[in-house]
């Protein structure tokens, strides 16, 4: 059995901290915001499939290239499952095109892109 | 490690819980882009070209976002494109969306129609019941947290964005508590934990002075601030934080503690349900959440007999929860922190923390906290369809409960669990109802 020690007031220990640390902390708005930190500029497979398209010179980019760009940014975790899947979710939002002469992607014309 | 056929259950239940979030944020943008583009209304913003531009790419990127979620079928995607999205609701959109949407309301005096994003979420008869079943349900916590005489007038408001909070104030006069409720859980069945969890804290916050709590802390504290000064980021490294930060985590253990022992494994659903799933090693507000779940279980177990039912189901939710927990628990840090943080609590406290919650905390006499009883009924109300006797802490035990019974037939079916949430709703309207028929 633990020694219990002198009594020790819990409001006073508030008084005496409280003020400053609430000064600091919204302590349910900032729980949140840490778990989420490492998650803040995160950014999914088909942002950075649609940046590389969007950014690569006329007449767009080929499939191999984009593999190659998309696994450089996602060094872990990468699968060309989820890439295909990614292409094919752009291409349905008609953000982006597939060109079969020159086997390349490139931004659809006229398409509003969503890039942060 | 092999990843299983179907997705655990738990990254289901977070990721559709940010679905639904998006979607909320996605109708809040498709009303403010309606006000803006409206050609009578171009006069009252000058910047309108810059909130245009705003909106649309909010809608565009939340679009195909959800749909990349929607089209997931592991756990490690589901928690990525959930984590990614929430990551966006948090820091880029909700504050812009809520200054936006004030901006809106107030220059065109429009509101967002609640009622309509209700009824298209098929839980469109809850609207009149939501105020007074909130109220009912927390005076129905409170007064277990208080005792029975409890007495206060509740405001409930509803927000966009923000969390669960119960806090007083003083208008007119004392005794009044506001209850800041964020708006898309209302149609979460997660709501009735957040508010038990919450009651608890309101508790600790306007009764200070309890010898037994106060004596825990004292002891607590200094293992706490042990892990603290090891694990707290680098800026925060001063005496008076780190001893703030352990009092915070006493009391969301109590608070935790308190709310599992009223109304038993709904608040662990809720927890695991609305906790995002991440692998933190920084000692902060609240304890890591494979602390809060261990002696979450570990107070469950310990009320009901081994060999029993409501023990195998235990038993299988907890593996559940191991399950979930490989998938994103396995960084070094993090690791430590919580294995420090477990062999202070196991060795030591846990048995005191539970003792003081139930001598000093849970002190209502009309109710009767979880127990294998209680599980009973709950099975069997679930089995054969009959809600109509049951009580508040069964109640808000259901339908977490009963989807979680659901979940290997729907999966079985090949139904997308993400969609498939039909029956839920159909039980959160009725548990509102019966929260507004509740005369505490």
């Amino acid at each position: 059995m633990r020694e219990r020690r002198k009594w020790f007031s819990f409001a006073a220990y508030v008084g005496r901290h409280g003020d400053y640390a609430r000064r600091h902390f919204d302590v349910e708005a900032t729980h949140m915001e840490n778990l989420l930190e490492p998650y803040r500029n995160s950014r999914s497979l088909w942002e950075v499939l649609l940046e590389i398209i969007h950014d690569a010179p006329q007449p767009g980019v080929k499939y191999d290239m984009l593999t190659r760009r998309a696994l450089k940014a996602f060094p872990e975790g990468f699968s060309k499952q989820e890439m295909k899947s990614s292409l094919s979710l752009l291409r349905k939002r008609k953000l982006i095109a597939y060109h079969r002469q020159t086997q390349t992607y490139s931004v659809a014309r006229g398409a509003k892109l969503p890039l942060r | 490690m092999n990843e299983p056929r179907h997705p655990n259950f738990f990254a289901v239940e977070y990721a559709d819980q940010v679905r639904e979030e998006a979607e909320y944020a996605l109708a809040y943008l498709k009303h403010l882009e309606r006000m803006i583009q409206n050609p009578a209304n171009i006069s009252q913003f000058p910047r309108i070209q810059e909130y245009e531009e705003l909106v649309s790419r909010g809608i565009h990127w939340l679009t195909i976002e959800l749909l990349d979620l929607l089209s997931a079928r592991t756990t490690r995607k589901l928690m990525k494109n959930a984590l990614h999205i929430k990551a966006y609701l948090t820091f880029n959109l909700n504050i812009c969306l809520k200054d936006l949407y004030n901006l809106v309301t107030q220059r065109t005096r429009s509101h967002f129609p609640v009622s309509e994003y209700l009824r298209k979420i098929h839980v469109e008869n809850v609207r009149p019941y939501v105020y007074n079943s909130i109220d009912n349900a927390l005076r129905f916590f409170m007064r277990c947290y208080f005792g029975d005489k409890f007495k206060a007038t509740l405001a409930c408001m509803t927000e966009l964005t923000g969390d669960f909070r119960v806090r007083p104030i003083e208008l007119h006069r004392k005794g009044i508590l506001t209850v800041e409720v964020p708006e898309v859980n209302i149609t979460r069945t997660r709501l009735w934990s957040g508010l038990a969890h919450e009651a608890a804290h309101h508790r600790l916050s306007m009764i200070p002075g309890m010898q037994k709590v106060d004596n825990l802390f004292e002891e607590l504290s200094e293992e706490l601030q042990k892990i603290g000064w090891r694990h707290v980021p680098k800026i925060y490294k001063s005496f008076e934080i780190v001893e703030w930060l352990s009092y915070l985590q006493y009391q969301e253990m109590l608070a935790d503690i308190s709310s599992v022992m009223v109304i038993g494994p709904a608040s662990i659903f809720g927890l695991l349900c609305y906790s995002p799933p991440v692998a933190y090693d920084t000692f902060f507000t609240h304890p890591p959440l494979p602390v809060r779940v261990h002696y979450a279980f570990e107070l469950l177990q310990s009320v009901v007999e081994e060999s029993t039912d409501c023990a195998k189901e235990l038993q299988d939710l907890r593996r559940s929860w191991d399950l979930y927990y490989r998938n994103f628990g396995a960084g070094e840090a993090h690791r430590d922190m919580v294995e420090e943080y477990l062999s202070v609590l196991r060795d030591s406290y846990q048995s005191d923390l539970f003792e003081v919650v139930r001598e000093s905390i849970v002190v209502g006499s009309h109710i009767n906290p979880f127990n294998e009883e209680t599980w009973g009924k709950i099975s069997d109300a679930i089995e054969n369809k009959q809600l109509e006797k049951l009580g508040p802490v069964e109640l808000v035990n259901v339908p977490l409960y009963r989807r979680w019974k659901s979940y290997p037939e729907m999966l079985k079916s090949e139904r997308t669990p993400l969609l498939y949430r039909s029956y839920e709703k159909k039980l959160t309207c009725f548990i509102m109802k019966r929260f507004a028929e509740l005369h505490p």
